[in-house]
């Protein structure tokens, strides 16, 4: 084998040290700090930037009506919550989306589609056992959505109107 | 040292990342010869109708691990392989493919393929981490660069040169993106066509094609756009110097009409035709 001889001069290498100067890395990209020394300090930030954007993307398309209450604002804010909170170990969206949605609901109130929408992905989410809540939504009429999840089944949702309903 | 199984011995033809969005899509495109699954979204048990049904169809189907880390600093995690090889077995897979990148480090899983530095030492430890994996799996492992925006500084040599040293020590096959060389030599400065001579052709498994965007000059690979031309244009070089045993389209968002996803589809096999036309006139 040709390589054995070059291979024998390279010595073995340090992974705790590989693994930390990777740690480094990955801290700046996530949480959009300043990269490790010897780094472009532009490429990092739009490293990073897409790295968010990506992520947003996908919890964009999980919870729409949650991106649509935002605004233009919605970017901006996930970002700035990427940058705090890791994306959940399951790596799922939807997941991803609700832990947002309720860092979001924290500093304002979110509009009956969103938190409708909100209350769904709870339900989505629960793998085990009953779920079942009910939430008061005001528009486009005043109405009780009540959303249950069974065992072993996805989630259903009914809509009750208020009886003193559109008027 | 184990002998690990390197030669992928089935042509695969043109292929198409399965994604359950493009179940339906795909299961009418003419002349697919392969699928390729990300691996991770398999489950224990069941295969996902699709790729059942595709399976059915006489289509090959290719596992595509996102989550091994191979070029981080832990050895590749058994749980994970033994997973990635119980889906190769079940889908009759020629090979699966893997990626020249890191997840997670220091605790934290990145959700993304991260570059490695291109130094001795990373090539070291991927060198270990790659037979690790192929001690693991009883069919051919192919491995792919990644797009990168950022580089890590103290490269020691280009991209091409180190895959081609990785390959040439682990016996892996190559699965060439040319969507990640477009990229990364449209970002990093560096030409595309000079870089593609340098890379391993010989033992390309297959290659990958997807979508992108250019915002602010820089090009992001988000499979999620249209293929751009200059990608189109590296199909065609490719197929001018080598005759690649498989070309697959890879979008995993904002998914496309039918319609579209063939014209996308033909478009790739033309540009391919257009080069094994001007290889075979050289």
């Amino acid at each position: 084998m040709p390589h054995d001889a070059e291979r024998s001069t390279v010595p073995a290498p340090d992974r705790v040290a590989y693994g930390a100067r990777q740690a480094q890395l990955l801290d700046a990209l996530l949480g959009g700090g300043e990269p490790p020394e010897g780094f472009a300090v532009a490429q990092a930030a739009a490293s990073g930037r897409s790295l968010r954007r990506k992520r947003g993307g996908l919890v964009a398309r999980a919870l729409p009506a949650l991106v649509l209450d935002l605004g233009d604002a919605f970017d901006e804010r996930f970002d700035e919550h990427a940058r705090a909170f890791d994306a959940p170990a399951s790596g799922d969206p939807l997941e991803d989306g609700l832990l947002f949605a309720r860092a979001v609901t924290r500093e304002r109130l979110l509009g009956d589609d969103a938190r409708a929408e909100m209350l769904l992905a709870r339900a989505a989410l629960r793998r085990r056992g009953l779920f079942a809540r009910a939430q008061w939504l005001r528009r486009p009429h005043p109405r009780l959505l009540v959303v249950v999840r069974l065992p072993g089944a996805g989630p259903r949702h009914v809509s009750l109107a208020a009886p003193w309903g559109r008027g | 040292m184990s002998l690990h199984p390197t030669q992928s011995t089935r042509r695969l033809g043109q292929g198409a990342g399965w994604r359950p969005q493009l179940d339906d899509a795909l299961s009418r495109a003419c002349g697919l010869g392969f699928i390729e699954v990300v691996a991770e979204s398999i489950g224990e048990r069941d295969l996902p109708g699709g790729v059942a049904a595709a399976l059915q169809r006489g289509l090959q189907v290719v596992p595509h691990g996102v989550s091994l880390s191979l070029g981080g600093a832990e050895r590749p995690d058994r749980a994970r392989l033994a997973h990635l090889a119980s889906v190769a077995e079940r889908v009759h897979a020629p090979l699966v493919s893997e990626h020249i990148a890191f997840v997670r480090a220091g605790g934290r899983e990145s959700g993304h393929l991260l570059p490695v530095p291109r130094t001795r030492e990373a090539l070291e430890i991927l060198c270990e981490n790659v037979a690790i994996a192929q001690d693991a799996l009883r069919v051919p492992l192919a491995l792919e660069h990644v797009a990168a925006l950022v580089e890590w500084p103290g490269a020691e040599m280009d991209e091409a040169d180190f895959v081609r040293e990785l390959i040439e020590r682990t016996g892996a096959l190559l699965l060439l993106d040319l969507s990640n060389l477009y990229a990364n030599a449209h970002n990093h400065g560096y030409d595309a066509y000079e870089a593609l001579d340098r890379y391993p052709l010989d033992r390309i498994a297959y290659v990958h094609v997807g979508g992108g965007v250019f915002r602010d000059g820089v090009y992001h690979d988000t499979h999620a756009h249209p293929v751009v031309p200059g990608v189109l244009h590296l199909v065609e070089g490719l197929f001018a110097l080598t005759d690649a045993p498989g070309v697959l389209l890879e979008r995993d968002d904002d998914f496309p009409p039918e319609a579209e996803l063939a014209a996308e589809l033909a478009a790739i096999a033309d540009a391919a035709r257009r080069g094994a036309q001007h290889r075979a006139r050289a």
